[in-house]
């Protein structure tokens, strides 16, 4: 490891007290040995309180408080959530016609696919067993979260929690949303559920945001869903980043598919 | 529609939990959207949305940090992809070719109190700020100026700790490299 990169991977985490002690240890044993090191590193400590000296905290203007104060008595008083500005422009991404052309198009690729080309899952996976076990949960009994029945209040859930208001268009489909909640799990993992609901049909969206995932073994790639078939259900997992979003249905790929790309949702570019 | 007793005690537990980090909600603004108007916009969206889900929050942990991450979500949902993240990049790369050349000089090596000393101008570590691509800017203000550890910086910019770790090192030597040239440039326009 050259200077430049110690640098960067110790000295600066030193510190600032983030090292573990095999690595402080580490980093002592270096300085102790090289001057170099030794001299960057008292400029690192020099430096981070020159920054805390000079950057100084701001005080928020009175007129912001005031505006403040005034968006919150408002909510208080009208007990429905103001149209927030950002999600102004929602309806026109879920209206997204110019997708329209497409998803006919690629729905006509779809049912050229061979489903039978999907490989089984290993039984008993972790992850789709959960999902599985969501959805027929759902299918029986969902109670949205305080706040979570209509699309706006979801949207700004989903987007405070997971940066994007995960919400689907599956109209098309007979579907409109039911409602949404967003729980921890007993692990501590954060989970957003959405339900779209329609005639004897539902699709559960189920957002988690995990680092270190990667998808199950087995499954059928189409169009940047990988598709499972689990315990007689579809289940399409789709990743934006560090957030997964799993589909589970009991509809076929080639039903939701195009509904799914309507919607945007299998255009990570635009998020 | 008069509040009830919940809404009411909600909104004391807002007041005294929430509303006493806007001084450092409001800087951090400043510095992620180097404007004043959107920084007033992106205050007051995050309060909103702050006290829309407060139910989410679990008193007794850092409502800071909390407050930091509805922020950053928001701002990344809309103000960053408004600026152009391409044009960010460049900023980047043209940032770690100088001070790779510097380095190989030992010039961007000066004392830091030297530095300040020649300076003069306490604003000039704010423009310097200012001037750091996002990514690295963002990590700056979340570990220096909010006192966030690596792992609270991590969760709140939604990257690995190793990530925030050498962004942080990275806007480190940036701000070093910044500097230097502001005292440089006044030398050169004085002289």
């Amino acid at each position: 490891m050259d200077h430049r990169q110690y640098i960067e991977q110790y000295l600066s985490a030193d510190i600032d007290g983030e090292l573990s002690p095999a690595e402080s240890q580490a980093v002592s044993s270096h300085l102790s040995s090289c001057a170099d090191c030794r001299q960057r590193q008292a400029d690192e400590r020099a430096f981070k309180a020159l920054l805390r000296q000079q950057i100084p905290i701001l005080s928020a203007p009175p007129e912001l408080r005031r505006k403040i104060v005034a968006a919150l008595d408002r909510e208080d008083a009208a007990r429905v959530p103001p149209q927030v500005r950002r999600f102004s422009r929602l309806p026109l991404w879920l209206g997204w016609a110019g997708a329209a052309a497409a998803a006919a198009a690629i729905f006509v690729v779809v049912l050229m696919s061979s489903p039978r080309r999907h490989s089984p899952p290993s039984p008993g996976n972790p992850a789709l067993e959960a999902a599985a076990n969501d959805y027929l949960k759902a299918e029986h009994e969902f109670v949205p979260g305080s706040g979570l029945n209509t699309q706006t209040d979801l949207a700004n859930a989903l987007t405070m929690n997971f940066g994007y208001p995960f919400i689907w268009d599956f109209s098309s489909l007979g579907l409109n949303l039911a409602g949404g909640q967003i729980v921890h799990r007993p692990d501590g993992q954060l989970v957003a559920y959405s339900l779209y609901k329609g005639k004897g049909q539902s699709i559960l969206c189920i957002n988690l945001r995990q680092m270190d995932f990667s998808f199950p073994p087995g499954g059928h790639a189409l169009h940047g869903v990988r598709f499972y078939r689990y315990r007689g259900l579809w289940i399409g997992v789709v990743n934006y980043g560090s957030v997964f979003c799993y589909f589970v249905t009991r509809m076929s790929p080639q039903q939701m598919l195009p509904a799914l790309i309507h919607s945007g949702g299998l255009n990570p570019g635009s998020l | 529609m008069a509040m009830g007793a919940g809404d009411s005690q909600k909104r004391k537990q807002f007041e005294t939990e929430a509303l006493p980090h806007l001084d450092l909600l409001f800087t951090t603004a400043m510095h992620l959207t180097r404007n004043r108007d959107d920084a007033d916009d992106l205050c007051q969206e995050t309060m909103l949305r702050a006290y829309r889900f407060f139910h989410q929050y679990s008193p007794g942990t850092d409502c800071r940090a909390w407050l930091l991450t509805i922020m950053y979500n928001a701002f990344r949902s809309s103000y960053s992809r408004r600026q152009g993240r391409e044009q960010l990049s460049a900023s980047t790369q043209e940032f770690e070719r100088a001070i790779d050349a510097e380095s190989n000089q030992n010039a961007s090596q000066a004392d830091p109190q030297q530095l300040l000393i020649r300076s003069g101008l306490d604003e000039d570590v704010e423009k310097a700020l200012d001037s750091l691509p996002e990514e690295f800017r963002t990590a700056l203000l979340l570990v220096d100026v909010n006192d966030l550890s690596y792992a609270q910086a991590a969760q709140t910019l939604d990257v690995p700790i190793g990530t925030v770790r050498s962004r942080l090192s990275r806007a480190r030597s940036m701000m070093r490299y910044a500097l230097t040239h502001m005292v440089r440039a006044r030398r050169s326009a004085g002289s």
